[in-house]
């Protein structure tokens, strides 16, 4: 296409929709993000901001990494924290209100995940996507319960489907997964050293063990 | 159920997987040169253990075994006959993933328990936008009409013969439908049942019935004597004839007003709208 049309249709992606009187300062930019997140609640695409605000993505994102210390620093007197994922930004409360927050809502703690959702857990979030055979085939054992009990939690979600025979659903974990565990982003996932690396590792605290063990049972003798 | 666990001391296994696991720790086998002769072994005699002992083995440890032993005869084959890939590759790829998770899962604990605190908003209750959008055709309104019209007719021509006149077309009043109506939906109320459009529509005996009864229907919800049932699917809610209505136990009060001896559909309807006070449109 021509160069102007390929100016119009830029200027055209980075027009606010028309109805919305236009934002002028910087202030009144970052007042107008936190207002949309604090409605949404949930996790809000910055694509989606872009468009409303008619600013670029990266300029969206380069406001919500400018206001974020307002919310997040240690001392900003907020109990609120703002999350910047991957592709999307959601404000939350601060770990530590949770006990008040509980104690005026009149809500119990919700469960903990059992060792074995959180292994499951692990074998999606290291390995994503996985189909549920693969790690039914990694633990050696049925996962359905786990698998089906994280995505009612909202920690995995099903994001495709493996073009094999019987076309098995794919799962990866979610933004929800990020937020509970702290990290920004998978690329924030404690490193596991190299996979065999990881079995040298293992081998030799074994045989540490069982130096150890030896030498103490020789000690008391 | 969940993962199958064996809590009697050394043989707390969570699955086949976990058993070779421990055994390579216990042996300080390297995973990615598996003896597997030794470890089939191993694990078999660790599987016949937990039999003698009366534990129930479940089925995925006796897959597991076989497996194992079908890598073992494969590993076994004189060297033409080999296949190309290393049989153990498969087994010690997993056992490298099971591992990798094992070894992550305290350090995932502990991080959830670090934030799992976070709490975040439902999103607020937003009106959703009910303006209708004549996205409609015509076309299956008038399909639609045919539909009842023919079904009336198969069901009541004996009717329709004895009470439709031959020539004039009959005029029916409006008001007298909206009692029938009433009538009718405060039976089925007696029941807790709600009445939908079709079953309203088959009392009618003619075409003019039908939309008598239509308008009458319109013209109660317009009023609100009588409400739309609610249904969180939208395509259910409006949908036709399957749309349903209950009589409203709140109606509010009509307008002060002479009741009409005109009993012209049309007159009638434009009058009460003049005492709202308001164009209404339906």
């Amino acid at each position: 296409m021509s160069q102007t049309e390929q100016n119009i249709n830029q200027q055209k992606e980075n027009k606010q929709p028309e109805h919305l009187p236009a934002l002028e300062t910087m202030a009144e930019l970052e007042a107008c993000l936190e207002a949309i997140l604090f409605a949404a609640g949930y996790p809000m695409k910055y694509t989606k901001l872009s468009e409303v605000l008619g600013l670029a993505v990266e300029d969206v994102k380069r406001l919500l990494e400018h206001m974020q210390p307002t919310f997040n620093a240690e001392d900003s007197h907020r109990g609120i924290q703002l999350l910047l994922l991957p592709e999307t930004a959601q404000l939350c409360t601060k770990e530590r209100f949770a006990p008040y927050i509980r104690e005026a809502l009149g809500v119990r703690r919700g469960g903990n995940l059992s060792a074995s959702s959180m292994e499951v857990l692990a074998v999606v979030a290291y390995n994503q996507p996985v189909t549920r055979s693969f790690i039914d085939n990694v633990r050696g054992v049925d996962s359905s319960y786990a698998v089906n009990s994280l995505l009612d939690k909202g920690l995995i979600e099903a994001v495709g489907r493996l073009d094999v025979v019987g076309r098995p659903m794919l799962y990866a974990t979610t933004d929800k997964f990020l937020r509970v565990f702290g990290i920004n982003s998978l690329a924030e996932l404690p490193a596991t050293e190299s996979l065999a690396v990881a079995a040298q590792v293992e081998s030799e605290k074994a045989s540490a063990e069982q130096a150890a063990t030896e030498s103490s049972e020789a000690s008391d003798e | 159920m969940e993962a199958l666990t064996f809590k009697l001391e050394q043989f707390d296994f969570d699955g086949p997987m976990d058993l070779i696991f421990k055994l390579i720790q216990k042996d300080k086998i390297d995973i990615r040169n598996l003896p597997i002769a030794y470890l089939c072994d191993q694990y078999l005699a660790t599987i016949a253990e937990m039999e003698s002992m009366d534990m129930d083995v479940a089925a995925e440890f006796l897959v597991m075994a076989s497996e194992l032993m079908l890598i073992k005869s494969k590993m076994m084959l004189p060297q033409e006959e080999k296949p190309e890939e290393d049989p153990r590759a498969d087994l010690a790829e997993l056992l490298l993933r099971y591992q990798q998770a094992k070894a992550i899962t305290p350090t995932l604990q502990k991080m959830h328990a670090e934030h799992r605190d976070r709490m975040v908003k439902d999103t607020d209750e937003i009106s959703i936008d009910r303006t209708y959008v004549a996205d409609q055709q015509i076309t299956s309104l008038c399909t639609a009409i045919r539909r009842i019209a023919s079904y009336q007719e198969s069901m009541r021509d004996s009717h329709r013969a004895t009470f439709t006149p031959m020539i004039s077309t009959p005029i029916v009043p409006v008001e007298l439908k909206i009692v029938g109506i009433l009538n009718r939906m405060g039976r089925h109320k007696m029941q807790n049942k709600d009445v939908s459009l079709s079953d309203l529509l088959s009392d009618s005996t003619s075409l003019p019935d039908m939309i008598a009864i239509f308008l009458g229907v319109l013209e109660l919800v317009k009023m609100r004597q009588i409400l739309i049932v609610d249904d969180p699917d939208e395509f259910t809610s409006l949908h036709g004839t399957s749309t349903r209505f209950v009589i409203n136990d709140n109606p509010p009060p009509p307008p002060g007003r002479e009741t009409s001896e005109d009993t012209t559909d049309e007159a009638q309807l434009h009058i009460e709208n003049a005492m709202d006070g308001k164009e209404d449109k339906i």
